[in-house]
C-alpha cells in the first residue's frame, strides 16, 4: 500500500466504508483486516488526487449518522412508553460506545483535516482567530458529530417524554415501590444527558440541567412540601426534626444513585428550603424548652438543620446565650459564708465547663455558640447586682480564691491540684472587665503572703504570675515581679549585713532580718504607720542597719513598717522554756516585763507610745493567750494592771500568738476600689497624651476608640470617664481643640 | 496746670467733658492721658474700683452694664476693676475716643457692631472668661457664681434660648466646682447647636462633660414633670371621688 495521493473513486470507496461503519456503530463484528482497510480508505479519500475528498466524506458520514439515529428513534419508540426508557438506554449504550470506535476509525480525518481547520485553544481564548468562512470550520470530529447527531435527532424529539417517565420512576422509588424499569436504565438515561455533551469545552451540564435537573428539582420541591405538611400535622418538633434529617439522608442516597454528582447539593438545599427554612417558626417554638432542659439530641438535630439556612441559627444562639447566662447568675446568686470566694469561682467554672462541653458535643464547637458562651460568661462575671448599683465583686473574689490556694494553709490538696485550679482560675480572669481591680487585690494578698512567709511554694507563685502576664502583658504584672525581686534582693542584703556586723565586730544581741521593699511596688500605704517607741533591745540593730544601708545606697529613705514585722521570743521564766512567735508590738509589750512582773496599761502605753487602738488590740491578744493576766475583765487603757502569768502552761513549746485577726474591713475594699479609680484616671490621661503625641491631631471619636482599645487589657473605661480625662488635659494644656473644629484635638508640644 | 484743668470739681468735669469731646476725629494723646489722670488711683498708675465707679457715673452708665463689658473688651483689660495706663490710653485711642462724650456716643456703635458680627461676638465672649478670672490668686477656673454673672452679662445681646435652663442648672448644682475655659468657650457652640431643643444633643460628640450632665438633668426633669403631671391628675381624681 502506498501513502502517495492517488486517484480514488469516491463512490466505491464510500460504499465499503459505509458497510463497515454500520458494523462499527452497532458493535457488530468487524474483522481486523477490514478495519485496517477502511482506516486506509479514510486516509486515501482525505489525500485523494487531484482533489482531496475529505469534505465529501464528512458530509456523507454525517448523513449516514442522521439516518441511522432516525432509524434508532423508531426502534426506541416501537414498544410504547413503558419500554421507552429501557429501549433508549439499550440503544444509547450501543451507540455511545460505537461512536467512539467510529471516532478511532476516522482518526486521520479527525486529526489532519478537521483539527487543522479548527482554531487552536489559544486563538479561541485570545480571540485573534479570524472567523473563517470555510465549511470545514463547522465540522466536528467524528465522535462529537455522532453525539451531536444523537442529541438533535434522538433527545430533542424524545426528551420531554423521557423526563416525564424518569420522574415517575423516581417517584416510585420515593414511595418505596418496586421499580418498573431497571434502575440502571434510569440512571444511564439520566447520565446520557451529560455524556452527550461531554465533548463540549464549557457548560457540559447545560442540557442535563435544563432538560432534566430543573424539572426534577421542582418536582422534588413539591414532594418535600407535601412531606413537610404531612409531618407537621404531628406537631412534634423533636419527631419532625428526626424525620427531616432522615429525609435528607434518604434523598442524598437517592441522588447518588440516579443523578450527576453536581446535583447532590441542590437536592439537599431544596429539601432544607421546604422542610426547614419554610417552617422556622415551628422549629423555634420548641427552642426555649429544648435549651432549658438541655435535650442534647434534639439540639444537635436543630443545629444540623438550622446551620444550612442563612441566619436561622441566631434564635438558637440567643436562646443558648440566655440560658447560660441565667444558669451562671443562678450559680453565684446568694452565696454566703467563709468559703464564698471558693464557691463563687468553682460554681462559675462548673457552669463554664459544662456548657463548653455541651457546645462541643452538640454544636460541634460552632463559633456562634462559642461566642454566646463567651458573651454569657462575660455578662455573668461582670454582673453588678442590685440593677447595676452595687459594684461587681468578681475581681475581689477571684483574687481571694487565688490567695487561698497559694497560702500555706491550703491543706489536703496536692501541688498539681493547686496548679490545676490556679490555671483554671485564669479562665474566669480573662472574662473580668476590671482586671486592674483584680490586680490591686491580688497584689495586696501577695504582699501579705510574702511578708508573713505564708507562701506555699514560690514555684506556684511564679507560675501564677506568668499566667497573668500571658493573659494581660508585661505591664500588668510588672509590680508583682518587682515584689519578687525585692524578696530575693533582701535575702542577699541580709547576708551582706551579717558580714558587715561580723567584720565591724558589732554584737547586736539578737538575730535580725529585714525586707527592704520598694514603696512603689508594694501596696503598703505609709498612712498606716503609727507612732511607736522602739524597745531598746532593737535599737542597736535598727541603727546599725540604717547605717549599713545608707552607706550602700546613699539618699534612699527607709520607713520602718513595724506593724508588719514579727519576732520570736524565748520565755525563760516558766517551768519549761517556750519559743513564741509574736508581732512587733506584742513583743514590745512583753519585753517591758523583763525587769518587772507587773505594769499598768498607762505605763506601757507611755513607754511604747502606741495609739490606743493598736495597744488595745495587742494587749487583748496577750491576755487572751494567758501570757499576761489582767486585773479586770475589760481592759481599760489606763487603769488596768497587767502582770506576767508565772503559771503559764502550754502543751507545745513553740507556738504563735495571733493578734486579733485583722479582718479585711469593708472600708478597705472600698479604699482599694477608690484607689483604682484614681489609677484609672492617671492611666487614661497617660494614654491620651501618648496617643496625641504620636498622632498630633485626632478626631474626638477616634481618640475615644484608641484610648478604649489601649485600656481594654486591664479595664473597660466608660466614655464619660475618658471625656473627663480629655477635659482635664485640655485644662492642663496638654492638648487643645483645633481652631477650625471643636470635634478635633491637637497635641500641644 | 493741665492737671488742674482736668481736675475741677466732679460736676465741672461732667460739664466740661462734653466740650472737650466735640473736637475732631483724631483722639489726642493729651486728652486721653488727661482723662486717665483724672480717674487714676493716688498710689498706683491705674484706674481702680473707685475710679471706675466714678468713670461709669460720668458716662451715666451702670458699672454692670453690658456697655462697660464692651469697653473693657475694647481696652483689652486684663482684669476686672482695674485699667492700667497702657490699656486705657491705647484702648481709647483704638476706638478713637478721648472724652466722656465721645465714649458715650461711640459705645452704642460698638454694641451694634458686636451684635452684627459673629466673629466679634465670639471674641468678646471669649474675652469675658479671661476678664472674669482673678489673676491675682492665679485663678484658671471661673467660680460658678462669677460665671453665672458673666453669662448673664455677655448674653445681654444674642441671648440663646437655652440660657435660663443652663443657669438654673448651675445654680441648683452647688457641687460644680467651676467653669474651665474649654467649657466656657464650648458653651457658645453648644447653645448654637441645640437651640431650644436638647433632643439633638449627642453625648458621643466632643462636648465637655458638664453639658452631658446638664442634658441628663434636663431630660430627667422632663420625665419627672410628666410623672408629676400624672400625680396631679390622680390627686384630682381622688379629690373628686372624695
Amino acid at each position: 500500500m502506498s501513502l502517495k495521493p492517488r486517484l480514488v473513486d469516491f463512490n466505491s470507496t464510500w460504499g465499503a466504508i459505509k458497510e463497515t461503519i454500520t458494523g462499527v456503530i452497532t458493535l457488530d463484528h468487524v474483522p481486523r483486516t477490514v478495519w485496517n482497510d477502511r482506516f486506509s480508505d479514510v486516509y486515501s479519500l482525505c489525500v485523494a488526487h487531484p482533489e482531496p475528498l475529505a469534505d465529501r466524506l464528512y458530509a456523507e458520514t454525517k448523513q449516514y449518522l442522521i439516518d441511522h439515529v432516525a432509524h434508532l428513534l423508531e426502534k426506541v419508540q416501537a414498544d410504547g412508553d413503558h419500554c421507552l426508557i429501557k429501549n433508549y438506554f439499550h440503544y444509547w449504550s450501543q451507540y455511545s460506545v460505537g461512536s467512539q470506535y467510529l471516532h478511532s476509525l476516522y482518526l486521520y480525518l479527525n486529526q489532519q483535516h478537521i483539527k487543522s481547520h479548527k482554531m487552536s485553544d489559544a486563538e479561541i481564548i485570545y480571540g485573534n482567530g479570524e472567523p473563517s468562512n470555510s465549511s470545514a470550520t463547522d465540522q466536528m470530529e467524528i465522535g462529537e458529530l455522532a453525539l451531536q447527531v444523537w442529541q438533535t435527532n434522538m433527545i430533542w424529539p424524545l426528551g420531554h417524554r423521557l423526563v416525564k417517565l424518569l420522574l415517575e420512576a423516581i417517584d416510585l422509588d420515593r414511595a418505596g415501590k418496586p421499580p418498573a424499569i431497571h434502575l440502571d436504565a434510569v440512571r444511564g438515561t439520566i447520565l446520557s444527558l451529560v455524556e452527550v455533551q461531554a465533548y463540549r469545552k464549557k457548560s457540559q451540564l447545560q442540557l442535563y440541567a435544563e432538560l432534566f435537573e430543573g424539572p426534577f428539582l421542582d418536582a422534588s420541591g413539591e414532594h418535600f412540601k407535601r412531606d413537610a405538611a404531612l409531618l407537621l400535622q404531628e406537631k412534634n418538633v423533636s419527631l419532625y426534626m428526626d424525620k427531616v434529617k432522615g429525609k435528607i439522608d434518604e434523598e442524598l442516597y437517592r441522588a447518588r444513585r440516579f443523578l450527576h454528582a453536581s446535583s447532590l447539593s441542590k437536592v439537599t438545599s431544596r429539601c432544607e428550603q421546604h422542610m426547614v427554612a419554610e417552617h422556622l417558626q415551628f422549629l423555634y417554638s420548641e427552642c426555649t424548652n429544648m435549651v432549658k432542659y438541655e435535650k442534647k439530641k434534639d439540639l444537635a438535630n436543630m443545629y444540623e438543620l438550622l446551620k444550612s439556612v442563612t441566619d436561622a441559627l441566631v434564635v438558637l444562639v440567643d436562646t443558648v446565650f440566655d440560658h447560660i447566662k441565667n444558669q451562671g447568675l443562678a450559680a453565684i446568686h446568694n452565696l454566703q459564708g467563709d468559703t464564698l470566694h471558693i464557691q463563687f469561682v468553682e460554681n462559675l467554672l462548673a457552669v463554664y465547663k459544662k456548657y463548653k462541653e455541651l457546645i462541643k458535643e452538640v454544636f460541634k464547637s460552632d463559633q456562634n455558640f462559642m461566642g454566646a458562651l463567651d458573651k454569657a460568661c462575660n455578662s455573668v462575671i461582670n454582673h453588678r447586682p442590685n440593677e447595676g448599683r452595687s459594684p461587681c465583686r468578681s475581681p475581689e473574689l477571684l483574687a481571694k480564691y487565688c490567695d487561698a490556694l497559694l497560702k500555706k494553709s491550703s491543706k489536703g490538696i496536692s501541688e498539681t491540684e493547686v496548679d490545676e485550679k490556679l490555671s483554671e482560675s485564669i479562665i474566669i480572669f480573662k472574662y473580668i472587665d476590671d482586671k486592674d481591680i483584680f490586680q490591686k487585690f491580688y497584689s495586696r494578698s501577695l504582699a501579705k503572703r510574702l511578708i508573713h512567709q505564708q507562701t506555699q511554694s514560690m514555684d506556684a507563685e511564679e507560675a501564677m504570675i506568668n499566667r497573668l502576664k500571658q493573659a494581660c502583658g508585661y505591664e500588668f504584672t510588672s509590680k508583682l515581679h518587682r515584689m519578687f525581686t525585692d524578696m530575693s534582693v533582701s535575702a542577699d542584703l541580709n547576708n551582706k549585713f551579717q558580714e558587715f556586723t561580723k567584720s565591724e565586730e558589732i554584737e547586736l544581741g539578737i538575730n535580725f532580718g529585714i525586707y527592704v521593699l520598694q514603696a512603689g511596688a508594694w501596696p503598703l500605704g505609709q498612712a498606716v504607720v503609727t507612732p511607736f517607741a522602739l524597745p531598746q533591745q532593737l535599737e542597736k540593730s535598727v541603727q546599725m542597719f540604717e547605717t549599713f544601708y545608707h552607706n550602700r545606697f546613699n539618699g534612699r529613705k527607709l520607713t520602718w513598717l513595724h506593724h508588719l514585722c514579727q519576732a520570736e521570743l524565748k520565755l525563760g521564766y516558766l517551768k519549761k522554756p517556750y519559743v513564741v512567735t509574736v508581732q512587733t508590738f506584742q513583743m514590745a509589750i512583753l519585753l517591758l516585763f523583763e525587769k518587772t512582773d507587773q505594769l499598768s496599761c498607762k505605763e506601757i502605753r507611755e513607754t511604747l507610745q502606741l495609739n490606743s487602738e493598736q495597744f488595745k488590740r495587742h494587749a487583748v491578744s496577750l491576755v487572751d493567750s494567758k501570757l499576761l493576766l489582767a486585773n479586770a475583765e475589760e481592759i481599760d487603757e489606763t487603769e488596768t494592771v497587767l502582770r506576767l502569768n508565772m503559771d503559764y502552761l502550754n502543751k507545745r513549746t513553740k507556738f504563735r500568738i495571733t493578734a486579733a485577726i485583722q479582718k479585711e474591713a469593708p472600708h478597705e475594699v472600698e479604699q482599694t476600689i477608690n484607689s483604682v479609680e484614681e489609677d484609672r484616671k492617671m492611666y487614661l490621661q497617660a494614654a491620651i497624651v501618648r496617643i496625641m503625641k504620636s498622632r498630633k491631631v485626632l478626631k474626638h471619636n477616634l481618640l475615644i476608640q484608641e484610648v478604649y482599645a489601649q485600656s481594654k487589657v486591664s479595664f473597660a473605661p466608660s466614655v464619660p470617664l475618658i471625656k473627663k480625662c480629655i477635659e482635664s488635659l485640655i485644662d492642663k494644656q496638654y492638648i487643645e481643640r483645633t481652631p477650625h473644629s471643636s470635634e478635633e484635638y491637637s497635641y500641644v508640644a | 496746670a493741665i492737671n488742674r484743668f482736668y481736675q475741677p470739681s466732679r460736676r465741672a468735669t461732667s460739664r466740661s467733658a462734653p466740650t472737650m469731646g466735640v473736637s475732631d476725629s483724631k483722639p489726642s494723646d493729651l486728652k486721653v492721658n488727661g482723662l486717665f489722670e483724672h480717674y487714676k488711683d493716688d498710689q498706683e498708675d491705674a484706674i481702680l474700683a473707685e475710679g471706675i465707679d466714678q468713670f461709669c457715673k460720668d458716662l451715666t452708665i451702670l458699672p454692670d452694664d453690658f456697655k462697660i463689658l464692651i469697653l473693657a473688651w475694647k481696652l483689652n483689660a486684663e482684669q476686672m476693676c482695674r485699667f492700667s495706663r497702657a490699656e486705657f490710653v491705647n484702648g481709647l485711642k483704638s476706638i478713637k475716643c478721648d472724652s466722656i462724650k465721645s465714649i458715650q456716643s461711640r459705645l452704642p456703635e460698638l454694641v451694634q457692631e458686636v451684635e452684627e458680627s459673629d466673629e466679634l461676638y465670639k471674641d468678646l465672649y471669649r474675652f469675658a472668661f479671661k476678664f472674669g478670672l482673678d489673676i491675682q490668686i492665679g485663678q484658671r477656673i471661673l467660680p460658678t457664681s462669677m460665671a453665672i454673672v458673666l453669662w448673664k452679662l455677655v448674653f445681654t445681646i444674642r441671648e440663646p434660648p437655652i440660657l435660663n435652663r443652663w443657669l438654673n442648672f448651675l445654680e441648683t448644682h452647688p457641687l460644680i466646682r467651676g467653669i474651665p475655659k474649654d467649657t466656657w468657650n464650648m458653651f457658645l457652640n453648644f447653645s448654637d447647636h441645640v437651640g431650644s431643643d436638647l433632643s439633638c444633643y449627642d453625648d458621643n460628640e466632643a462636648w465637655p462633660s458638664l453639658f452631658d450632665d446638664f442634658v441628663e438633668f434636663e431630660n430627667d426633669q422632663a420625665n419627672q414633670n410628666i410623672s408629676k403631671d400624672l400625680d396631679k391628675e390622680c390627686d384630682e381624681f381622688l379629690i373628686k371621688d372624695g
